[in-house]
């Protein structure tokens, strides 16, 4: 009795409450994120095919990837591409979007809830096999594009020129989840400005862009940072969209990694596949440090 | 006509056999369905005490019952089609049914998956307890230790290997040490799927054993009236250049420090690719990104509403055949089957196992998977369910005894038979099995020179790409 009273005090202490708390946190950081992440360091400098035992070889990886292999320049290539051209596609769709749909009428919290779905669904498997179904050569959009252009038939989405636009396009597609950050912060603007504004005779256009858009600038800037680093980590669009094909054009860094480490055949290069895997969080740093530097320069604080 | 599928089904088992072991074993008054349930895999020892997840196989384990297991799952993995993935199911539930205190796992993936998942399995020691293994591959598995040694199952009677030729035994040892880590779970060959409805309505024959020309001047006849083309094998696969060295005359086309095929060799291979999608009528990597090749139901050659997203013709194996016209059915297509095209057929064409079974390492209950695995060679319901979809099983009497019951459900099987009965009298033995750095090449050197070679606006020469091709493929053999 004592004992269990003894015990419940300690409990009830608020140092120790708070690690009870947060110990289904802590354990799943360690299990899923710092055990792999130290082992995979390790591995990145050995030669690892997951069925023997991995092998030192100090920093053989990280030289092949950066002097002999084309696939690796070739996926960095890709995966820069994609998240220079979707990310700011994304963020802008996102705040035209919220903007139009931030005014109060009947009908807007169906459109909020609408346009949000696609970034709820949008990275399932479901709606990447629906995505190619769409964009084949003889699937719905060729069908729509031929009525709409009666020149076009048959063009060939998933072609060297234009099967990362494929992907671009989905990405926009689910701006959803920026769209309700944009939303929640345009509603926290305060109404006063746009009335003294308006009182001084600007008109929309400049209200959007003295006021609106500079008090805007901490969202973007969250925005931007996550949205980029989520486009830096994409993978299921593209192992399952277009699998990396045509010639690597939608060679995905992340899928490179993964074919890397779980090859259709022949031997796992764990090993190697760890070291792309420490590149890619160095070079997601190194943005998004970039990214914080630039802060200064643009983001508006109060 | 029984008569006849069944001296097809042995003359071409004993061609296979190359040992010409004169046993015609074929009892044709043995119908599959006057069999009892357990004849097959209960032969007439007393059950054996109960062995659990023993971990070297003595005599005693000779005729182990499945009964005798307790209420037990047993994994069991494969790659195939959803036609394989039906009839082995069919399979295993007659198992249940037989022994129902044993139910099944199945776990199936397409072709390209499920090394990946495999590998990954593999790495935490949950591998299924049977898993299905490749001719090419499997050796890379046994030196990982992965497999199970059936060696002294074999000869303590557990699997009986006593009806299928001595030659297509030693297909499943290892080079390593001569040891049994996989049995053939049925013979097929290189064979070209063709739309026989398109070629007749064409005027069209198709000749058996084809040249390449002759095979591009098919195809361009073709392309030129239809509009359809062909679409090239799998970008990471070795099959393609291994045929073509076997056209001209090599033994392997891996060996310890390389490739055996010259640069030489290899610019014509690639001007013939090169050349084709100049032509139009081969698939380029845009056209081939386009289309889906991983299943049998979507591939280019069934299915496809537009003559551009489609193919007359796809390179295969005999087996997969069934399900090829399984799924031509729905497009009312009839399919022909030939041979791969190559300048010398008769050298180029091959039989092989089709596809291993294997015991792995990580199972609990090895007598029990060995005698599941029995059941898979040897029981003639057992085949009778499989449909030979897997090839035309290697023990020659059950191929025999199911010849008739298949071949009535199923128009296809006749054909393949005579097909492969064919291919034997025109076919050198195959290649070793791929030493353990030539998937390394397939995916790191073949697939990327493949997608160059085909790219609508080529930027290489064939004479470049073979450069690479020699001297990527030794690159990975020296680093492994």
């Amino acid at each position: 009795m004592d004992k269990k009273k003894n015990f419940r005090q300690w409990l009830g202490q608020e140092k120790v409450a708070g690690y009870v708390f947060s110990l289904p946190f802590i354990i799943g950081f360690l299990m899923f994120m710092l055990i792999p992440m130290i082992l995979s360091l390790y591995f990145s400098f050995c030669k690892y095919d997951i069925q023997n035992p991995a092998k030192f070889i100090g920093l053989r990886n990280y030289i092949n990837i950066f002097t002999d292999d084309a696939s690796f320049w070739k996926a960095l290539k890709v995966t820069c591409y994609y998240a220079l051209i979707g990310t700011p596609l994304k963020v802008i769709f996102a705040l035209i979007i919220a903007l139009i749909l931030a005014k109060d009428t009947k009908l807007t919290g169906f459109y909020r809830a609408a346009y949000y779905l696609p970034s709820i669904i949008g990275g399932s498997v479901a709606v990447a096999i629906l995505w190619r179904r769409m964009f084949e050569p003889t699937g719905t959009i060729n069908a729509i594009l031929s009525v709409v252009f009666p020149g076009i038939t048959n063009f060939n989405w998933f072609g060297e020129g234009s099967a990362i636009w494929v992907l671009i396009i989905l990405t926009v597609w689910q701006f959803g989840s920026s769209m309700l950050i944009f939303l929640s912060s345009l509603k926290q603007i305060n109404r006063e400005l746009y009335e003294a504004a308006e009182v001084d005779g600007a008109n929309r256009w400049r209200q959007f862009w003295k006021i609106t858009l500079p008090l805007l600038t901490p969202t973007i800037f969250f925005n931007l940072v996550q949205q980029t680093i989520n486009s830096f980590l994409a993978f299921t669009q593209s192992k399952l969209i277009t699998d990396g094909q045509p010639n690597d054009s939608t060679l995905f860094y992340t899928l490179y990694v993964y074919k890397k480490a779980f090859p259709n055949m022949g031997k796992s290069q764990m090993g190697y596949a760890s070291a792309l895997a420490w590149i890619m969080l160095i070079i997601i740093s190194a943005v998004t440090a970039l990214l914080f530097w630039s802060r200064n320069k643009w983001v508006y604080e109060d | 006509m029984k008569k006849k599928v069944i001296s097809m089904v042995l003359s071409g088992m004993m061609v296979l056999s190359l040992a010409a072991c004169g046993e015609t074993a074929a009892d044709t008054t043995a119908p599959a369905a006057e069999e009892t349930p357990k004849a097959e895999t209960q032969t007439t020892e007393t059950p054996a005490a109960e062995t659990p997840a023993a971990d070297t196989a003595d005599a005693s384990a000779a005729a182990f019952d499945p009964a005798t297991a307790g209420d037990v799952t047993v994994g069991f993995g494969w790659w195939g089609n959803q036609v394989r993935d039906e009839v082995t199911k069919a399979a295993c539930d007659h198992f249940t049914e037989l022994y129902p205190n044993v139910t099944f796992n199945l776990n199936s993936q397409a072709w390209n998956d499920y090394w990946a998942q495999m590998t990954s399995f593999s790495s935490s020691d949950t591998l299924p307890d049977l898993m299905q293994q490749d001719y090419a591959y499997f050796e890379q598995w046994v030196e990982a230790g992965d497999l199970l040694d059936l060696t002294p199952y074999v000869e303590s009677g557990a699997l009986d290997l006593s009806k299928i030729p001595e030659s297509i035994v030693d297909t499943g040892k290892s080079a390593s040490d001569g040891h049994i880590y996989a049995v053939c779970a049925g013979m097929n060959a290189p064979a070209l799927s063709y739309n026989k409805t398109l070629t007749d309505e064409l005027g069209i024959t198709v000749p058996d054993n084809m040249t390449w020309d002759q095979f591009a001047e098919i195809s361009k006849q073709i392309y030129d009236a239809k509009g359809i083309g062909v679409v090239w094998h799998n970008f990471n696969s070795e099959n393609p250049i291994a045929y073509f060295a076997r056209g001209k005359g090599h033994n392997a086309l891996f060996e310890a420090d390389g490739v055996t095929v010259s640069e030489e060799e290899m610019t014509e291979f690639y001007t013939r690719l090169q050349n084709a999608v100049a032509e139009g009528w081969l698939f380029d990597t845009d056209k081939f990104a386009s289309v889906d090749t991983a299943t049998i139901p979507q591939s280019p050659l069934v299915y496809g509403s537009d003559p551009s997203v489609r193919s007359w013709c796809t390179f295969n194996f005999s087996n997969q055949y069934m399900a090829f016209c399984d799924a031509a059915k729905a497009d009312g297509i009839e399919l022909g089957i030939t041979t791969w095209p190559e300048d010398n057929g008769a050298q180029a064409n091959y039989l092989k196992p089709s596809q291993f079974f294997s015991i792995t390492t990580d199972t609990q209950n090895p007598d029990l998977a060995v005698a599941i695995l029995n059941y898979l060679i040897n029981d003639v319901d057992a085949n009778t369910l499989l449909r030979a979809e897997r090839g035309v099983p290697a023990n020659s009497e059950v191929a025999a005894a199911i010849a008739d019951t298949v071949s009535q459900t199923d128009y296809t099987y006749p054909i393949i038979v005579e097909y492969l009965d064919m291919v034997s009298k025109n076919s050198t033995a195959i290649f070793p099995p791929l030493p353990g750095y030539a998937g390394t090449v397939n995916t790191d050197v073949i697939e990327g020179i493949t997608s160059r070679a085909l790219s609508k606006n080529p930027s290489d020469t064939p004479a470049d790409l073979a450069k690479d091709f020699v001297e990527g493929a030794n690159k990975v053999a020296a680093d492994y």
